[in-house]
């Protein structure tokens, strides 16, 4: 420093030395310690007495050699103050440099911070990071990290040569815990476990103080600077540690939700997708899970030659568990009924506790199930009912029962002996089985669905198909439960005995058919004793249909099959058509009469069937369009 | 269906009876065209026999009206039992097309 001044200001030295010479100086010599920094004329000339100028703090020193008392001490004193001023400066330059040096260094440490800990998502290595930076760019004696939303504050890292106790961190945590406000631990000048200074710095998220960062020193004060850049410092820190926070909550939910999917998409992917359709009965089944899936099942099994087999169970729980469980059941259910020559349902029942027992008794679980088997020849219903309920028996001769349990369900004991029941099952009879998901639905009152309700709502919808039946029953529930969520798995199945085997009319897509069907509708009404103007509706109506059918269904390709199904009740009759043709591209809402002043050519054919009854309804499932036509007898 | 037809008079008159629907229409149509060919286009259809009527019928004495009217004749219809006055009712076409109770009423119109 100092000997570059004399290199720099070599000029301004030169100058005033030959003032000094003129005036009777014989050497000139500016001096640190001993070190010669500067002289004129030369080192040889230096004899003589001298005049000596001293600066002690900066070590400097001026020689004016062969001189004396008359020399004029201002020249000299002017000329060493000139040189101890430049010192100064310089002086002052320097850490000013050195200052500016620092708090670029400063910025940079927190960039680099926010830079490094972009992808660290673990927050006990956040704050790792955090307190080591700090350690590594303050002067301190120690620093740590605590986390503080926990029930007791947990020490996660201390950075230090000379570590306190982690006691007395957990109580500076506590303290810190009860007034946030008070950042200072330590304030300066008192000691504790001889540090002198201590300062809190908090982390924070949302919800309050998340962590903190303590910084202590033993010897002297942290600058407002120094407070600054720790605070910087753990910004950063917090604000990727709120990424992780989000990032980790999303993580979770998202897992938790892929099992609820899963779960869901496998009880629905193994129910059947088409329901079988057996001559002479009117088969309807649906099961609708609960957000939180259980085990409800259904199956309807059909063997050429074979009863009708059909199955609807309910694995006790909910959950992935209980779902795996049910596809196993159901499984084993599917095959055996496939390909045992059983002939009673409780023979099915019995092979599933058999082979199921291990599976449900491991986990504790269990499952109730109804096996039923039906042969539309014979005028019976078997079944064999372990544990399950409702199951609700809709004779057209006496009133609805309840049909109790008479077995434990599967997987509890092995070697269960189950039985086999049988009711009376002849046209215009039904059997309706579900899950207790119906019956345990609670309304705003806590007050359950039950089952006198559940039977009262299938009793008065007796004269609809199997399906409306079905709607019928969760329309009733949907009204009585208002807003409560559905807790547990709705699945049912309804079985129907059709009233007449004449109630099918099958005929192929052409005119001359179109009035055969026509025909048999009106020999089936009359028969059915219904009026004559009821008659002229519904042949009107269907005629009008069928005729569509075979112009749009089937661009009068003659040999498209059309099937009507009729049902004849005391108060309704329905005419059902379906067929493979073209889907239709129709809005029922929009249909109207055309004004007959416009005399169109065409378009009445929808508008008469919707003017003639009282429901019209058009479906496309399965490859199949299906018509409903519906007129109530008054 | 039956047809019969009455040309003796300046309007011919085709009787029909049975069912006059989507599958019987063809002889009606070609009635109709065979006529206004003719120059004939103040025509009458006595429906007193049909028991059964569907769109595609109406569909077909619509079109044979509006070929009529344009020639500047008319194609008429008398005579219908209920059942068929109900599909007239139902699409309002009683009041584009002009309907008489008998026959004698048709030809003088």
């Amino acid at each position: 420093m100092i000997s570059e001044i004399s290199a720099n200001y070599k000029s301004e030295f030169n100058n005033l030395a030959n003032a000094c010479l003129q005036v009777g100086a014989g050497c000139v010599q500016l001096k640190t310690g001993t070190r010669l920094l500067s002289a004129l004329p030369g080192q040889e000339h230096a004899t003589g007495p001298a005049l000596e100028f001293n600066n002690p703090k900066t070590g400097l020193s001026l020689h004016i050699f062969g001189t004396d008392h008359s020399f004029p001490k201002s020249i000299a004193e002017t000329m060493f103050d000139f040189f101890i001023g430049l010192l100064a400066e310089e002086s002052e330059m320097e850490s000013l440099t050195a200052a500016l040096i620092e708090t670029q260094d400063r910025l940079v440490s927190v960039y680099d911070l926010g830079k490094a800990i972009r992808r660290i998502v673990d927050i006990p290595t956040l704050l790792n990071l955090l307190v080591n930076e700090v350690s590594s760019l303050l002067t301190l004696t120690g620093a740590y990290a605590v986390l503080q939303q926990t029930q007791h504050p947990t020490v996660i890292c201390q950075h230090s040569d000379e570590p306190i106790a982690e006691e007395t961190i957990e109580d500076i945590a506590q303290q810190f815990q009860a007034d946030t406000s008070k950042i200072t631990f330590l304030a300066a000048g008192s000691s504790q476990q001889g540090i002198q200074r201590g300062i809190n710095i908090p982390i924070l998220q949302s919800n309050g103080v998340f962590a903190f960062m303590g910084i202590y020193s033993n010897n002297g004060d942290f600058t407002s600077p120094d407070i600054k850049l720790a605070s910087a410092l753990a910004e950063q820190v917090s604000a990727q540690i709120e990424n992780t926070l989000m990032m980790q909550e999303s993580i979770a939910l998202t897992s938790l939700e892929t099992e609820m999917t899963l779960a869901r998409q496998v009880q629905i992917a193994l129910l059947p997708q088409t329901l079988p359709e057996v001559d002479g009965l009117d088969l309807y089944a649906i099961s609708i899970p609960a957000h939180e899936v259980g085990g409800d099942f259904f199956d309807l099994i059909v063997v050429p030659g074979h009863p009708l087999t059909f199955v609807l169970g309910d694995v006790t729980g909910k959950g992935m568990p209980s779902a795996l469980l049910m596809t196993m059941t159901r499984t084993v259910a599917r095959s055996a009924a496939r390909n045992m020559p059983f002939t009673a349902p409780h023979q099915l029942v019995n092979r599933l506790n058999t082979d199921l027992l291990n599976d449900y008794s491991s986990v504790g679980m269990f499952c109730t199930s109804l096996v039923g088997m039906i042969d539309p020849a014979s005028d019976h219903l078997e079944f064999s009912n372990a544990g399950q309920s409702p199951v609700i028996y809709l004779s057209t001769e006496a009133e609805p029962v309840m049909l109790e349990a008479q077995d434990i369900p599967i997987g509890i004991f092995e070697g269960y002996n189950y039985g086999s029941e049988s009711v009376p099952f002849k046209p215009g009879d039904i059997f309706v089985v579900a899950s207790d998901g119906f019956v345990e639905a609670h309304n705003d009152d806590g007050e359950m669905f039950g089952y006198e309700r559940m039977k009262t709502v299938l009793h008065q919808s007796t004269h609809m198909p199997a399906r409306d039946m079905a709607n019928a029953l969760f329309t009733a529930l949907a009204n009585f439960t208002g807003n409560q969520p559905q807790n547990d798995d709705r699945t049912i199945l309804i079985i129907k005995k059709n009233n007449m085997e004449a109630n099918t009319i099958t005929i192929h897509s052409n005119y001359e058919d179109v009035q055969k069907a026509d025909e048999k509708l009106r020999a089936v009404l009359t028969q059915a004793q219904v009026s004559e103007t009821i008659i002229n509706s519904c042949e009107l109506a269907l005629h009008e249909l069928l005729t569509n059918l075979v112009d749009h269904a089937y661009h009068q390709a003659p040999n498209g099959q059309i099937k009507v199904l009729l049902q004849v009740d005391p108060t309704t009759i329905l005419m059902e058509t379906r067929d493979q043709g073209e889907p239709a591209n129709v809005d029922l809402s929009e249909i109207s009469m055309p004004d007959p002043l416009d005399l169109l050519e065409g378009g009445y054919g929808l508008a008469i069937i919707q003017s003639l009854m009282d429901e019209l309804y058009y479906r496309y499932e399965n490859g199949q369009n299906i018509w409903r036509l519906k007129i109530i007898r008054n | 269906m039956e047809l019969r037809t009455y040309t003796g008079s300046s309007t011919p008159i085709l009787y029909l009876k049975g069912r006059f629907d989507a599958h019987e229409v063809a002889p009606v149509r070609e009635w109709i065209k065979t006529h206004i060919e003719a120059g004939q286009v103040q025509l009458c259809i006595n429906l007193a026999e049909v028991n059964f009527i569907d769109s595609s019928a109406l569909s077909v004495l619509v079109q044979g009206l509006k070929h009529c009217r344009e020639k500047g004749g008319d194609l008429v219809l008398c005579c219908l039992p209920q059942v068929v006055r109900v599909i007239f009712e139902l699409t309002r076409l009683d009041k584009a097309i002009r309907i008489f109770a008998t026959e004698e009423e048709a030809m003088q119109a």
